[in-house]
């Protein structure tokens, strides 16, 4: 399965890096990071559904950390 | 009423920031940054949206470098408690108040020393001398007004963050009187924090402030606690803005200051500044024009002053003048303004000053009928005193 799923930290990194790949035309919803990933954390992720690797590029780029990336099922 | 206390909190706000204050508390008021459910998600886009707006107001490449707080104080606190340790020596300004006084105070049991930087007014190169002077080896920190909240002096901090520079030294603003009323781009200075309060040029609600940290030197964070992040982990998250902001956030008051900023935003930051400096201009001419009006300053411009006035009656208390003014319906403040060291300098220290501040929302007429009701006052004491 392929990764769909970017982790951040913060919302706030979260939020600002949707907005970023908004602006670059890359769709990506704000979710709650499932439990099963969080290594027993709190945080917000971006689901991804299209150009998965370039999206995280841009995120990187952009000097925004990532917790980690990750393949869920989401409804 | 005819509100002139703008420098102590803007009155009114525009009619955006209530409605979004509201918004809050009728529609979507979630706890922002902890949960996944559609309010809490809303609750922190409207967070997000008021940092990214303060971001790029401030002309700072991350919204995350923005740290919102409970006023300036609370901002000022972080840096100077946050950066100083025992041994270390921070230089001020003589105009500075005492949200940056009582820190330093209580840091001198912890060994932390500070020197007061005179400053001359009117004299650029003299005071950045008095800057270069203060510094010694030791010194960490130099803490420094953007304008005096008494005089209204604008401070030459561009060429005192330069000098910090030059020395290796950081460099923390107090912008309480001037964000949202003149510029302050980020990107152009040698600034590394910049405090601000959110509820007096930038038209937000009181309990609103921000740190804007533009430095990779992180103050230590004061308070530490839940803060919807890497919750596993014991240790306060060393992330930005996290670090800074645990408990949860005043939502209702960044909401409104979101909104202040959208309305500084709509108006242009100069369109304001040049509205607010023609009505204290007006006001100091007719000040200086009447007879037992004691003025501290020169007549205010862009360049030198924020829209500020203080003044004095002669032989009268500025309290006493504030609470006749309050009779007849003008709101202004007297006293010290939390300002000691720039009474002490300027030698107003035993009666304070009464202090006149314009917003936006102020007009002519107001100062018109502020001067009006002054004059009236005088007379009336003068016939007292003849009769």
């Amino acid at each position: 399965m392929k990764n769909n799923l970017i982790m951040f930290n913060s919302v706030t990194f979260a939020i600002r890096s949707r907005d970023l790949l908004k602006r670059n035309r890359i769709d990506a919803r704000l979710v709650r990071t499932p439990s099963h990933l969080r290594n027993r954390s709190c945080g917000y992720s971006l689901l991804i559904t299209k150009n998965f690797d370039e999206a995280k590029s841009l995120i990187l780029n952009n000097g925004i950390r990532i917790q980690g990336v990750a393949a869920v099922d989401f409804k | 009423m005819i509100y002139f206390d703008n420098g102590a909190t803007t009155f009114p706000k525009p009619k955006g920031v209530a409605v979004a204050v509201n918004n809050v508390l009728q529609k979507y008021g979630a706890n922002p940054g902890r949960s996944g459910h559609n309010l809490s998600l809303k609750s922190a886009e409207i967070m997000y949206e008021c940092r990214k707006n303060l971001a790029d107001f401030f002309k700072v490449s991350s919204p995350e470098n923005v740290i919102f707080t409970s006023n300036c104080t609370s901002a000022l606190n972080t840096v100077i408690k946050g950066v100083l340790k025992p041994g270390d020596h921070a230089v001020i300004s003589s105009l500075e108040h005492n949200a940056v006084v009582r820190p330093l105070e209580e840091l001198k049991n912890n060994g932390v020393k500070y020197t007061v930087a005179e400053y001359v007014p009117y004299d650029d190169e003299a005071t950045i001398n008095n800057f270069r002077n203060a510094m010694n080896e030791r010194t960490r920190l130099v803490v420094c007004t953007h304008a005096s909240n008494v005089f209204g002096f604008k401070l030459p901090v561009e060429r005192i963050g330069a000098l910090c520079r030059l020395h290796g030294v950081l460099f923390c603003v107090d912008a309480a009187q001037t964000a949202g009323v003149t510029e302050l781009p980020l990107d152009d200075t040698s600034i590394d924090y910049l405090c601000m309060s959110g509820h007096k040029g930038l038209y937000g609600p009181m309990g609103t402030g921000a740190l804007i940290i533009n430095s990779d030197v992180l103050p230590k964070s004061l308070i530490q606690g839940g803060t919807g992040s890497m919750s596993y982990q014991k240790s306060q998250p060393e992330v930005l803005p996290d670090m800074y902001e645990s408990g949860t956030p005043n939502l209702p008051g960044i909401a409104g200051l979101n909104e202040g900023i959208k309305f500084i935003n709509r108006c242009g930051i100069k369109n304001i500044e040049r509205h607010e400096m023609r009505l204290a201009q007006m006001l100091y001419d007719n000040l200086n024009a009447m007879n037992n009006i004691e003025l501290y300053t020169q007549r205010p411009n862009s360049k030198t002053s924020v829209p500020v006035i203080s003044f004095n009656i002669k032989d009268e208390d500025s309290e006493d003048v504030a609470a006749e003014l309050n009779r007849f319906g003008i709101a202004v403040r007297a006293g010290l303004h939390c300002a000691p060291l720039a009474h002490e300098s300027f030698g107003t220290i035993d009666r304070g000053t009464v202090r006149a501040v314009m917003s936006a929302f102020n007009n002519d007429s107001n100062v018109r009928m502020f001067v009006y009701t002054l004059n009236r006052m005088i007379s009336s004491k003068k016939r007292n005193q003849k009769g």
